[in-house]
């Protein structure tokens, strides 16, 4: 597994890096720490993102026990490497011994299109990111960009919202076809915050068996959790009423939508819905696919 | 020791009210009877008589024995049952009414899903079985781990009648109670207010308690939308209250409740 972690210099930036720790534990996922400079700044890094990135990786390695340390040590005095058009430091050092990667990244371009396509390339599971709290959920001086993030990534996105931990789940899945790492990754989501898990179901879903094909379905879901001891609430929600119910949890709990492609909730929600429910949702969002 | 007859099918529903059954056991002098009644299809239905309807029935009761079977086997849950599971052919409402009127029993247990639609909920409360079931019914929509149970009173709730009979479904040591006056209001957020403000009903409904010796944990009025209120709800096991008969705003927040609800008779059912 490997999650990419998108990083401005911000506080919202700087929030996630214990939560993603937590994640990377449990997970032991390689991790990418990405911050995107603008084009035209010369040949060579932007001091203060390199800065923060460096501080990001301390504040990440700390967060583990010195002897149990899957990314390595902390080594201060290391230089970002060029490649590739990028700038890389990667901790390859036999004297750290780490036994997963953890690579700081520094791309150029436009952050969006950069972070998007870092992901594609390296094949990431998982895109992490913070943004501003609240009904307008940005990064600061990027228009929108959580929002085509969460839109536009093929693989699994997180934006966590600045100071707002979750105390309930609520996942909108489409029974028929959700993921075995979906439900793995809602399983890490509900480990990292303690929360609550809520799943919504949908009623009269064409793509199933009808109603006992969903009861099945979601069966199967319940007994997955039920053995990694997580207990789970169930709500089931018409496919018309979906789009209201979800804006309405939004503003309590985090929000976790299956949009893999052959998600029927993938032909409720379209893009631009997604992109509203993260700016307007007071909460985190995670979306799977 | 009081006898609970569980409505089994093999679905969702009836595997998470088993679920629930089998903590209840735990904790209350409860006996469950596993029930199952096995609806036949239009097509299926037998017009012959003798050995050919003998054998029709048969083939049903196997059906319906083994459907039960397929959902405890798959469940494997330790839930101790005085017999096995007794099958019925025929309507479901009309089978588990004539079977309750038997008079053996003092709870009746279903699974039905929390929907986001209150009509679902609405059509339940008024079928049959719910009202002419002589005996109280446990409504189990989600699994919950608590051992917190909301006596709800307001809204028409006969108070003197149905705390009784809750407590005398619910005795044992396990419990704890907090009794809950329900006021519909257009508000945000719920407010909790003192006792005082339900009148006379909770301080009644609080010597009702106080008579079998259990003193509850918090007594107050809640205040807010039946979405609201409920959401409130989902931190007990088990929410105690009358059979709405109306759509009122209690009928809703049951509708809206995650959490298993208890309904028992108000005496006179005059209304609700």
């Amino acid at each position: 597994m490997r999650i990419l972690i998108a990083f401005d210099t911000h506080s919202y930036s700087s929030r996630i890096v214990s939560e993603v720790a937590k994640l990377a534990a449990n997970t032991w996922a390689d991790i990418t720490m990405l911050a995107v400079q603008p084009a035209g700044s010369g040949n060579k890094t932007d001091a203060t993102l390199a800065k923060a990135l460096r501080q990001y990786r301390t504040d990440f390695i700390d967060q583990f026990d010195a002897g149990d340390q899957p990314y390595g040590g902390n080594i201060s005095n290391e230089e970002f490497v060029q490649k590739n058009g990028a700038w890389e430091l990667s901790k390859h050092s036999p004297a750290l011994a780490s036994r997963k990667e953890l690579l700081l990244k520094i791309r150029v371009g436009d952050p969006a299109k950069e972070i998007l396509a870092e992901a594609r390339e390296h094949e990431a599971d998982l895109i992490v990111l913070g943004c501003t709290k609240g009904l307008d959920s940005q990064w600061k001086g990027e228009v929108d960009l959580p929002q085509k993030i969460a839109k536009k990534a093929a693989c699994s996105v997180v934006v966590i919202k600045e100071k707002k931990v979750p105390t309930t789940l609520t996942c909108c899945l489409d029974q028929t076809h959700v993921s075995q790492s979906s439900l793995e990754m809602i399983n890490q989501i509900v480990t990292l915050y303690q929360a609550e898990l809520k799943i919504v179901g949908l009623t009269d879903n064409k793509g199933t068996d009808g109603k006992a094909g969903v009861e099945n379905s979601i069966a199967q879901i319940l007994k997955y959790y039920a053995e990694r001891q997580i207990s789970a609430w169930i709500k089931l929600v018409r496919p018309e009423d979906l789009e209201e119910y979800v804006a309405e949890v939004s503003r309590e709990n985090m929000v976790g939508l299956w949009m893999g492609k052959k998600s029927l909730l993938g032909k409720i929600f379209s893009p631009n819905l997604v992109g509203k429910l993260v700016n307007h949702s007071q909460s985190s969002v995670l979306i799977l696919r | 020791m009081n006898m609970g007859l569980l409505a089994l099918d093999e679905n969702l529903a009836s595997s998470i009210a088993l679920r629930y059954a089998s903590q209840l056991v735990n904790m209350l002098t409860l006996q469950l009877q596993a029930g199952h009644v096995e609806v036949p299809d239009k097509k299926q239905h037998s017009g012959g008589t003798g050995w050919v309807r003998r054998t029709w029935e048969r083939g049903l009761q196997e059906a319906g024995q083994q459907a039960v079977q397929r959902l405890l086997n798959t469940e494997k849950v330790p839930c101790p049952f005085i017999g096995s599971p007794k099958v019925f052919i025929g309507d479901r409402d009309k089978e588990f009414l004539a079977e309750l009127g038997s008079g053996r029993y003092d709870l009746f247990i279903e699974g039905n899903l929390n929907t986001s639609d209150i009509n679902n909920f609405y059509e339940l409360i008024s079928s049959p079985l719910y009202t002419k079931t002589p005996c109280p019914i446990m409504v189990v929509k989600n699994l919950v781990s608590s051992d917190s149970v909301a006596l709800l009173c307001g809204d028409g709730v006969d108070h003197q009648s149905v705390i009784p009979k809750a407590l005398s479904l619910l005795k044992g040591d396990a419990l704890h109670y907090d009794l809950i006056f329900y006021r519909y209001q257009e508000t945000e957020a719920t407010v909790s207010t003192n006792k005082d403000e339900a009148g006379t009903v909770l301080v009644e409904a609080e010597k009702l308690l106080q008579a079998a010796n259990i003193k509850p944990a918090n007594v107050q009025v809640v205040t807010g939308t039946p979405e609201s209120v409920a959401a409130m709800l989902k931190k007990y096991c088990l929410v105690a209250t009358s059979f709405p008969v109306r759509k009122t705003p209690r009928l809703e927040l049951l509708a809206q409740c995650p959490s298993p609800i208890l309904l028992c008779k108000n005496k006179a059912r005059k209304s609700s």
